[in-house]
């Protein structure tokens, strides 16, 4: 059910956000004035409402079935304590909420996500940035690194999952490689790296950031790419410009490129955030949310406390929670952050 | 153009990358026929025999009295070896006889199956024939009508079962499934690895049982392999010390309170804390499941683990998971080193006696719609001659009378042994009672594992889902 519908304030601020910088440099001065309908109106070829309706109605038709019906239902559900089969007939009002709320498990399952959520930005985003920075550069054999460094966000998560899980398992190539490679360090000894290597998916406390680090593994890419493209959208002239007025390479990158890669940066973020809200796949396959719910995160929780026990009302009350959260920091984004790039500022 | 090459690149990656994706769900399906979800069945319909073909469509043309058409959709969870094809050759048999029945058989792994078939019970349209353990869940079905009462169906050849095995699916005096296997959990050993650490015997007692666990671990063994991340291979443990200190009544008392908060649980989780306190599970056993190379059955099929609490099913695991023989041998065949097996031993004080058991059966619940020919199905491979093929697998321990010593794998004859001598066997916590209480018992149990909760913690925990449930 939140698959569907957990999702939809994702796609639609990227795509109109994602146009480069130039084309809506030049598309600002046609839209000033006008408000979103108008411009269907007073196109040329003028669309007859049967023409609109007909192209309009399958997505309707689809969105409402597959969206907003959903929707409905688990608000519906939600009030009820129901195990899925038979009729509703145990209400229970906001029961199922106040029991959400109380969960220590459920807290736990959103401070998982804000926790990826902070560390995608602290390190994921910078570390991305600085290999587009890199790969901007003229440098021997940049495309085989573009793509190399792309290539995981190609696989699927459940593969993903399933090679980093033997890569992590105790005595696995992991560990093999610290052992091996960590003695040859100075200052290292044979007991440090001993005292180092451990179960990374099943010790409760470093497997939330085991799990991290295969998630900045295999977004990383994405991030850097769509860096670069930001990158690339810069006017060269500009960076000659401040050449010659005498600006550092750190200058130039700190008052020059990084405003104008402003926008790019706020989707990046915006993905990372929403992505963030959502991990699920790789940690169902990887640790099912555990070891002792270490890892579990929203998603996770709703499969396990709700579909997992046959509790589908408060399934239904968990994944409205979900919805909520995730809406009201998408629209808060949205509003107090993409707002600049939708009004077509230019950094 | 450096974007070309870059395009080609990327495509190409992405193109091997798809390759390895198939690659992968190929390998993992090709020896297991495993299908998730109904839509995309590869239906194993039966094949035409051989001397008179049944072809569905021919039977319109011989018209005539011939009975309609029907399709008996049946769900089974013998994922592997041996029993998948005995499963598929029955059905073939059946449909031999009676060529109007054509079969829809969707086989799935024990968790998959569970995740599988909700949406179908949801949507009120369960297949006709599917896998049951009777509990929490069979009630729960009963109650919202989704399963049939087929007591007066079965009348005729029901008493040719054993009376145990067919009162795990009796809800409220009426019958919803037909059991085939019934086995018991208890520890399976590697004999090896228990002589190299100088253990001659098994132990008998709780006290006994840990001390062996600490000559084990002193000797370098790693003593215990559990799927702690699967949980309810955990559960056992608290499940068998309950049953060992407080003996049926506890349970019983349990059950009728709806209050978990009894005397035995709290002594139960003692106990279970002193061997916790001796950190005797494998390397990371709190992110192992229970199959696959790095779950319990893995850490016991490699010799790299001594003791695994585990059902009859486990032999058979063993030797998959540890990559060991062709699966139609029986797994004592496969299994490179000596197994052995001993009942959950008796706790000083407790009240249980040593063969009553902590076990379940497998058995096929029968949809609410099911055609008559599903319930004649049922009987003929219960019956004795097709119970033997079960047993001779060495996967299934048959329920049928007079079926019993078709159970040809000496692994499995200490275990009848002590099922014959037992006079309870308590369905699997987990599966015994509704399934947010049974999954909260697991979850407690990890944590109990994990150090991360004490027994009153859990207790709470577990009569919490008792309210909600």
């Amino acid at each position: 059910m939140t698959g569907l519908w957990g999702r939809p304030s994702a796609p639609q601020p990227p795509t109109r956000a994602m146009q480069t910088t130039s084309q809506r440099v030049e598309a600002e001065p046609e839209r000033a004035q006008p408000a979103l309908p108008r411009p269907l109106k007073g196109a040329p070829g003028r669309a007859s409402w049967p023409v609109l309706a007909a192209l309009i109605l399958p997505a309707l038709l689809v969105y409402g079935l597959f969206v907003i019906y959903p929707i409905v239902q688990s608000l519906r559900f939600s009030v009820y304590n129901w195990n899925g089969l038979g009729p509703l007939v145990n209400w229970v009002g906001l029961g199922n909420f106040v029991e959400a709320f109380n969960s220590a498990e459920f807290r736990a399952a959103v401070l998982h996500c804000f926790i990826i959520a902070v560390l995608s930005l602290a390190l994921q985003l910078p570390f991305a940035l600085s290999l587009a920075v890199i790969l901007n550069q003229k440098l021997a054999g940049r495309g085989l690194f573009r793509t190399m460094f792309f290539a995981p966000y190609v696989l699927s998560e459940v593969v993903t999952g399933v090679v980093w899980r033997q890569l992590l398992r105790p005595d696995g190539m992991v560990d093999r490689v610290i052992e091996s490679v960590g003695p040859l360090l100075p200052g290292v000894t044979e007991e440090a790296v001993q005292e180092f290597t451990r179960p990374w998916l099943g010790d409760p406390e470093v497997a939330l950031y085991a799990l991290f680090f295969v998630l900045t593994w295999k977004y990383f890419g994405l991030h850097m790419i769509l860096l670069l493209a930001g990158l690339q959208g810069i006017p060269s002239e500009l960076k000659e410009a401040a050449a010659i007025d005498g600006a550092g390479p750190w200058q130039a990158f700190r008052h020059v490129t990084l405003p104008l890669l402003g926008p790019t940066i706020r989707i990046s973020v915006f993905l990372m955030i929403i992505g963030s809200f959502h991990v699920f796949d790789l940690v169902w396959v990887t640790t099912k949310g555990g070891p002792v719910g270490a890892t579990q995160t929203m998603a996770t929780y709703l499969i396990d406390f709700g579909f997992g026990r046959s509790r589908f009302g408060y399934a239904g009350a968990v994944s409205i929670l979900i919805f909520a959260i995730s809406m009201v920091l998408a629209l808060l984004y949205q509003r107090f952050v993409l707002r600049r790039d939708v009004e077509g500022a230019l950094t | 153009m450096r974007s070309t090459k870059l395009t080609r690149l990327g495509a190409l990656l992405a193109v091997l990358a798809l390759v390895a994706a198939a690659c992968g769900g190929g390998g993992a399906a090709g020896d297991t026929t495993t299908t998730a979800a109904p839509d995309d069945t590869p239906s194993t319909e039966a094949p035409p025999a051989t001397d008179a073909p049944p072809e569905t469509e021919a039977d319109g043309d011989t018209g005539g009295d011939e009975p309609e058409p029907v399709t008996i959709e049946w769900w089974h969870i013998q994922n592997q070896g041996a029993m998948l094809e005995l499963w598929q050759t029955l059905a073939d048999e059946f449909v031999e006889m009676n060529p109007h029945v054509t079969f829809d058989i969707v086989v799935n792994e024990n968790e998959a199956f569970k995740d599988a078939i909700q949406p179908r019970l949801q949507s009120n349209d369960p297949p006709d024939l599917f896998q049951s353990w009777g509990g929490g869940d069979l009630a729960d079905q009963v109650e919202a009508g989704l399963v049939r009462d087929i007591s007066s169906e079965v009348s005729g050849w029901i008493d040719n079962l054993s009376a145990g095995a067919v009162s795990l699916f009796e809800v409220d005096g009426g019958l919803y499934a037909v059991p085939f296997d019934l086995g018991m959990v208890g520890f399976w050993y590697n004999k090896e690895l228990f002589a190299q650490a100088g253990i001659d015997a098994p132990p008998t007692t709780w006290d006994e049982f840990l001390e062996d666990v600490q000559t084990l671990k002193d000797a370098g063994i790693t003593p215990i392999a559990v799927g702690g991340q699967d949980k309810w291979p955990a559960h056992f443990y608290l499940a068998y010390l309950i049953l060992r200190i407080g003996g049926q009544q506890a349970i019983e008392e349990i059950a009728t309170n709806r209050d978990f908060d009894h005397p035995a649980v709290i002594e139960a989780g003692n106990q279970l804390q002193r061997l916790v306190d001796l950190d005797p599970f494998q390397e990371g056993f709190l992110a192992s499941p229970w199959p696959g190379p790095d779950g319990e059955a893995g850490w016991i099929g490699t010799g790299q683990a001594a003791i695994s609490l585990m059902g009859q099913w486990g032999p058979g695991e063993y030797a998959n998971s540890g990559g060991h023989g062709e699966p139609d041998q029986l797994p004592s065949e496969r299994l490179p080193f000596e197994m052995s097996w001993f009942p959950f031993p008796e706790v000083e004080g407790g009240v249980g006696d040593l063969n009553d058991g902590i076990g379940g059966g497998n058995g096929f619940a029968v949809g609410a719609d099911a055609p008559p020919e599903a319930i004649e199905f049922l009987e003929y491979i219960t019956s004795v001659e097709n119970a033997r093929r079960t047993g001779e697998t060495g996967a299934i321990l048959p329920v049928t009378k007079g079926a019993e010593d078709s159970v040809t794998e000496p692994l499995m004859v200490p275990l009848l042994e002590s099922l014959a001598s037992s006079e309870f066997v308590q369905l699997y916590l987990d599966q015994y009672f509704p399934a947010a209480v049974g999954e909260a018992i697991n979850d407690e149990t990890q944590k109990l594992f994990a150090g991360q909760a004490t027994i009153e913690d859990a207790i709470q925990a577990i009569n919490a889902a008792f309210a909600s449930s």
